[in-house]
């Protein structure tokens, strides 16, 4: 992969429309994807193609997909439970699909499913990867995730290993101990090597840390698309400076729907590099009027 | 010869008090800590933060023991002197 762009901003402020134009661009320049994440998908909408969750080629050297986060989310609890049954084997008698169901709207989930969704197209095969992402709120949650969680990693990794340390001790001393749980005997792991707790959480922090590399690194591009509004402008200024905490800059502004410059614009062009995209006679839909918005693009 | 072989048993008798003293403080501290570490990944039960909630989703399967210390934890925790005394031999 030789660049990612990452679209964000407020709900209907046009990142569909423009990522698909910016998408038509870059496929002159190399194999490009562009992926929806946005759980209200438009992509299809805009491109007139009728998407689905597997890569559908669109135009030349351009793919695009919609991203079921619904489904995926599902996928992922229900490997989960499974494993956690294999576990406690009383609970194979029970029916956890209600439970499924309600871990769905836990808070948290439905952002690392997305994360789940960027881990995978980060390795996809493409020169370029285009994301839309969904209103400003979900996406800096989901861009911040692996930040907040490398932190927990760290202090509960810290704290296993002392656990497994006194373990080792006490096993040295006294011989090994088994515990006895609901009626099974289980021995307690007491190496670094075979405590599985320490094996997740050594698996999960690098998959976070693969995810924190590229977003704070120098082959991701963080697109912020405004309307020429007060409240799109106040919006997006918080959203920069939550991610520029995190090591995440924004590298450009896009002006949509951009009609006169008046003050909004003139503090929007402060932030940083800007693009401005007319305000277009009816909204762009369909692959032929989509290629004239992709000719006003430079990127 | 019988004499012999009881004076040993004594003896072994000894060291095995010896070695369970020994680990006892040891044995306090880890279970302790093995509590804290159960809080941190469930702490969300009693409003405390909790790390992201897929973290101890996937670690659940692995902590049957943990859960199992912080139930016999709660469970004596009426008597934190009690048990600061049965330490001690009090």
């Amino acid at each position: 992969m030789e660049r990612v762009y990452i679209f964000i901003g407020k709900g209907g402020v046009g990142k569909t429309t423009c990522s698909a134009a910016v998408a038509l661009k870059l496929a002159q320049k190399g194999k490009t994807l562009i992926a929806s994440l946005d759980p209200a998908h438009n992509l299809g909408d805009v491109y007139g193609v009728k998407l689905s969750g597997k890569p559908k080629e669109v135009s030349s050297n351009l793919h695009a997909v919609e991203v079921d986060v619904d489904e995926l989310t599902k996928r992922y609890l229900t490997r989960t439970v499974n494993k956690i049954k294999g576990m406690y084997t009383y609970l194979k008698v029970l029916n956890l699909d209600k439970y499924i169901e309600s871990l769905k709207y836990s808070p948290g989930i439905e952002e690392y499913s997305i994360l789940e969704s960027l881990i995978d197209l980060f390795s996809a095969d493409y020169d370029y990867i285009i994301l839309d992402m969904p209103p400003t709120g979900l996406t800096v949650k989901v861009l911040t995730l692996p930040h907040t969680t490398l932190l927990w990693i760290e202090k509960l990794a810290k704290l296993r290993k002392d656990i497994l340390a006194r373990r080792m001790t006490i096993e040295s001393i006294s011989g090994k101990k088994c515990v006895v749980i609901d009626g099974k005997k289980i021995e307690l792991p007491v190496s670094e090597e075979e405590d599985p707790i320490l094996k997740e959480l050594n698996q999960k922090e690098e998959q976070m840390d693969f995810v924190k590399s590229i977003l704070t690194g120098k082959k991701c591009s963080i697109i912020l698309v405004m309307n020429p509004e007060a409240l799109s402008l106040f919006e997006g200024e918080r959203a920069i400076k939550t991610l520029r905490n995190f090591g995440m800059n924004v590298s450009k502004v896009i002006i949509n729907k951009f009609v006169e410059d008046n003050e909004v614009t003139k503090k929007i062009i402060q932030i940083g590099p800007t693009l401005k995209i007319p305000l277009l006679e009816r909204e762009p839909r369909g692959m032929d009027e989509l290629i004239k918005v992709s000719q006003m693009v430079e990127i | 010869m019988r004499l012999l072989n009881n004076i040993l048993k004594f003896f072994e008798g000894v060291q095995e008090g010896f070695k369970s003293k020994s680990v006892e403080f040891i044995r306090v501290e880890k279970r302790e800590l093995e509590n804290v570490f159960s809080l941190l990944l469930f702490g969300s039960y009693i409003g405390m933060p909790a790390p992201p909630t897929f973290l101890s989703l996937e670690l659940l399967p692995y902590v049957a023991r943990e859960l199992y210390v912080l139930g016999t934890t709660a469970e004596r925790s009426d008597d934190p002197l009690g048990q600061i005394a049965e330490f001690f031999e009090i």
